[in-house]
């Protein structure tokens, strides 16, 4: 059963023979810490269903265990053309196909053949795959078809210490899947402490380690507490570079603009230093950074000014994407002020939002680790021991409990789990957190008042969207507009997702719910020329349908690189926006979902695509008050239209993508409706039985009037 | 120091622009306090710096962006007020999703999970607005947190002083009751036991000489023993004014025995 392989000359894989780069990789890979348990594992492997594996960044564990697993595992099936397959799951889109390119050359196979990946809107295997890397989002969906994941043999959950959503929905299940399955073989990596927690919840599985290759690394507190973090790790960048022997620095920050800042800062600082000490390089890092300015971070520290002279230091200043994801070599001190942007959600006032807050405990020692990568190093905590101890919390909470789980919700019903209140859920959420969900799927008609899947949620569960969205393509044929409900889509999924094809996207839900459509450029030294050509794309009642203007004109000027460059408008953003709609159309076209546009010229184009937008997201609206303000439907929050918003006047009504709380409360990505649509569209939503005290009410009460005057007015024509 | 206001407030408009993160928050309180030293030696800091005396225009227009920095976060904290009131709210049994979930067998106050082991509780939300460091709160919420406190503080000192105020006030007056009662008292008890004496001169002099012998020994119970010699002997009750038939008929007609008591 078991083949060594090792010392043929002919890959049984493909049955070529291994090329000169196979053997180099192989003795690069027997190296990795990893190897040094090799045969462990694969008894451990052999007699337990579930094991759990613990080893740091950088043991090898990703690439490695994998294909250890290849080796030792039969995979042949009764249909000789067909072979079983390997499940390795990954939080990250880019992680999924990145690894899987890595491990493809290290097997010498191609690409898609043997070793392939799978991301949402993307397919990257075939039926020879035999190992395949795919987001821990994607596994779910899998299942949804595929409920005992037939096709698997061995399962490997990657990165489980990141606890995604997925990840844990998948624990759920999986845990089902393998009492149904005795052949089936659950791996579950983690980078990190809570492996006893994983072990407690998987039947007591047997726990291996792999230990990491880390230094010692001294750690340092403040005396007091700091007034302004940013100020304090700048002028903790200029005391290590004065007084600290050679070694790059990297800084936690916690978001672009601060980096961006702290960037400009830092070289201002040591500039003013004079010759007295080395050159600095400051180089930012966060996730909406083009993939060519990533590649920064990598480069070497510049070189002394003249020979002799004092050294050159690298500076890295990096949102919590450097906390696990990924190592730069030559880090010797690490600065963590001891804060990340979080995304948080809260069903009482349904926002779901990055904010600023405090790490855990886990995590600021997950930072520190990223000092003694390559030697000794030290970190700088800009905060107090006794802060330390008492003000961060142990771990993260897991991002279940920070989610809104309407999507989730949706797949668990999709795939056959009825009772949510006993799932036997890791953490489980808080019972509110599912009432809002499943009002939510109710509102939108995906489950009955019974609380059963309906026909029309069969179809949205299939979209990999959020539900409003889904519902909005559902029933974009019945106002004549699915062709550009479609595009719109794609732009506001789209250009989501080339923010997170960049390199260590930090994961952010199942189907990455935060969106932020950025297709626009707007370069620091060119912003007023950006906002020019933002402008001329401009549509005056909403951003949704600016975004469809930018689609139409991408499309027009046949996908043209340098239309896009002479627009400030992102290439990459609208490639994928573009790859995103062919998938969707696909859906579409499966559950007979027509395709058709209401004359251009029709005075009913806009507002057909208006109304049919409104259909998905009755329940995102917000009314301008007398007061000049607007407030959120029945939830009655103060919100503010986005600056970014392109319209030309307050509407009356809106429809928002997002309520977020960045520097205010804002919507984002908002359109212009009409208070009559929300009594045609949503009667059942609008039902002012059920509806607080509030301005937006007694609006619409004389609306519900209007139109009742109308229905008689018609009753007695006739 | 009427003069020297209006003064210290533009003053303060000029350094909302440069002082330091805090203070900047506290526009009010500046204007109410003398600026503390730091702040005034930063002014003065500024005032030598070339670059801000000769663009006035360019200051001018940032004190304006600053005023209108500082009122809109005035505001966001409000909201935030508001928004932070809200996630306290659970949502009401009314609500469809709530009706949903108790259909799957959720028991309303329990928890979810296998063994009913999970949150009961959202997690919260906390809104950070500024850039103060672990174990520092928000300057707002600081500066809220501290005004509070001194409010509380004025507010129990105000209180304190009132009481003693009171209570001294209250104890004065008491005292001089006492004496004047006493007075009162000690005259009708003289006239009833020496009904034929026909006072006035040779008394007056005697409550004088009295008077300044007992100023010092005049107490509650002294006054006390009086009344109830009047009482006892006299059927007198000093506070009805009145001489009653009987012992019975004064215990059933006289309200009591003090002053408070009528």
């Amino acid at each position: 059963m078991v083949k060594t392989n090792g010392n043929s000359l002919i890959n049984h894989w493909n049955g070529k023979p291994y090329s000169q780069r196979y053997y180099d990789i192989l003795d690069k890979r027997k190296t990795l810490p990893v190897w040094h348990q090799k045969d462990d594992f694969l008894q451990v492997l052999k007699d337990n269903q579930t094991l759990i594996l613990v080893g740091e960044t950088g043991s090898g564990k990703t690439t490695q265990i994998p294909q250890f697993v290849l080796e030792a595992v039969d995979l042949e099936t009764p249909d000789k053309r067909k072979k079983m397959m390997i499940a390795c799951t990954q939080p990250r889109r880019v992680a999924a196909m990145s690894v899987s390119r890595r491990v493809a050359e290290e097997m010498d196979v191609t690409i898609g053949e043997e070793v392939g990946y799978s991301i949402r809107f993307e397919d990257c295997s075939s039926a020879r795959t035999v190992l395949k890397y795919l987001t821990d989002g994607m596994l779910l969906r899998e299942a949804m078809t595929d409920p005992l994941l037939e096709r698997y043999k061995v399962i490997i959950l990657d990165e489980a210490h990141e606890r995604t959503l997925a990840t844990d929905v998948l624990f759920g299940l999986l845990k089902e899947v393998l009492k149904n399955r005795p052949d089936l073989k659950l791996v579950v990596m983690s980078a990190t402490l809570e492996a006893e927690k994983f072990q407690g919840y998987f039947f007591g599985a047997p726990l291996m380690k792999v230990p990491g290759r880390l230094h010692p690394v001294e750690i340092f507190y403040t005396q007091e507490p700091e007034r302004d973090y940013l100020e304090a790790a700048i002028r903790t960048v200029v005391q290590i570079h004065m007084c600290e022997p050679a070694g790059d620095i990297l800084v936690f920050l916690t978001g672009e603009e601060e980096i961006e800042d702290a960037c400009r800062k830092i070289s201002k600082e040591v500039a003013n230093l004079g010759d007295q000490v080395g050159p600095v390089k400051a180089v930012p890092l966060y996730s909406t950074l083009p993939p060519a300015m990533q590649q920064k971070i990598f480069e070497p520290a510049p070189p002394p000014v003249k020979e002799g002279g004092p050294p050159g230091r690298k500076i890295v200043v990096s949102t919590n994407i450097a906390e696990t994801s990924l190592t730069i070599d030559g880090i010797v001190y690490v600065i963590d002020p001891g804060f990340a942007k979080q995304k948080v959600y809260n069903p009482r006032v349904r926002v779901e939002s990055l904010l600023v807050s405090p790490i855990s405990k886990a995590s600021a020692h997950q930072r520190s680790g990223r000092a003694g990568r390559t030697q000794p190093g030290k970190c700088f905590r800009l905060y107090t021991e006794r802060s330390f101890n008492n003000d961060l919390q142990p771990q993260t909470y897991p991002e279940i409990l920070r989610s809104n789980l309407a999507n989730t919700v949706l797949t668990l019903k999709k795939l056959g789990i009825d009772d949510l209140v006993h799932f036997d859920f890791m953490d489980p959420p808080a019972p509110e957190t599912l009432m809002r969900a499943l009002e939510v799927l109710n509102y939108l008609g995906a489950l009955d008042d019974e609380g059963n899947l309906t026909k029309l949620g069969e179809i949205m569960s299939e979209f990999p969207l959020d539900p409003q969205m889904s519902k909005m393509l559902v029933v974009s044929p019945e106002f004549n507009c699915s062709n550009e409900i479609l595009s719109i889509s794609a732009m506001l999924s789209g250009s989501h997702q080339q923010l997170c094809s960049l390199d260590f996207m930090p994961p952010v839900g199942m189907y990455h719910r935060i969106l932020i459509p950025n297709c626009f450029i707007r370069p620091r030294e060119a912003a007023k020329a950006a906002d020019e050509a933002k402008a001329r794309f401009g549509h005056i009642d909403g951003d949704h349908l600016t975004l469809l203007n930018v689609y139409h004109a991408y499309k027009q000027n046949n996908e043209d690189a340098s239309w896009c460059y002479d627009n400030f408008v992102n290439n990459r953003a609208l490639k994928s926006a573009d790859n995103v709609r062919q998938q969707l159309v696909r859906i579409m076209a499966r559950f007979n979902l027509k395709l058709c546009s209401t004359d251009f010229n029709s005075r009913d184009y806009y507002v057909n695509i208006r109304k049919a937008m409104l259909a998905g997201y009755f329940m995102q609206v917000a009314h301008l008050e007398r007061t000049g303000h607007y407030l959120t439907v029945k939830d009655n929050q103060v919100v503010h239209l986005h600056p970014s918003n392109c319209l030309d006047h307050k509407p009356e009504w809106v429809i928002y993508n997002e309520y977020v709380l960045t520097s205010r409360n804002f919507i984002r990505t908002v359109t212009d409706i009409r208070g009559e649509w929300l009594v045609d569209i949503a009667p059942h939503y609008y039902d002012l039985s059920n509806f607080p005290q509030c301005e937006a009410k007694r609006v619409l009460e004389k609306l519900y009037r209007k139109r009742e005057k109308e229905k008689d007015e018609a009753r007695i024509r006739k | 120091m009427a003069e020297s206001t209006p003064n210290m407030e533009s003053n303060n408009e000029e350094d909302d622009d440069y002082m330091a993160d805090l203070s900047r928050f506290l526009p009010s309180d500046s204007i109410i306090h003398p600026p503390n030293p730091k702040s005034s030696s930063k002014r003065i800091s500024e005032k030598k710096d070339p670059s801000i005396n000769s663009s006035k225009s360019h200051l001018k227009a940032l004190n304006w962006q600053e005023r209108r920095k500082i009122e809109r976060e005035r505001k966001q904290i409000q909201e935030d007020e508001q928004t932070l009131a809200k996630v306290e709210a659970p949502i009401p049994q009314s609500n469809i999703g709530f009706k949903l979930l108790k259909q799957m067998g959720y028991t309303p106050g329990s928890a979810l999970g296998k063994q009913g082991s999970g949150r009961a509780e959202p997690v919260g939300i906390e809104i950070r607005r500024s850039r103060a460091g672990i174990g520092l709160e928000d300057p707002h919420k600081e500066k809220m947190k501290r005004e509070e406190i001194t409010i509380k503080h004025k507010r129990r000192n105000e209180q304190a002083l009132m009481e003693e105020f009171g209570s001294r006030q209250k104890s004065r007056w008491q005292s001089r009751r006492i004496i004047v009662n006493f007075n009162k008292a000690k005259a009708a008890l003289d006239q009833l036991e020496n009904r034929d004496i026909v006072e006035p001169p040779k008394n007056d002099d005697d409550a004088e000489g009295e008077e300044e012998e007992e100023e010092e020994e005049i107490t509650e119970e002294g006054l006390l023993d009086v009344l109830m010699k009047l009482r006892d002997e006299f059927n007198y009750c000093l506070f009805c004014g009145c001489k009653y038939e009987s012992s019975s008929a004064l215990l059933d007609n006289c309200p009591g025995i003090n002053e408070d008591d009528h």
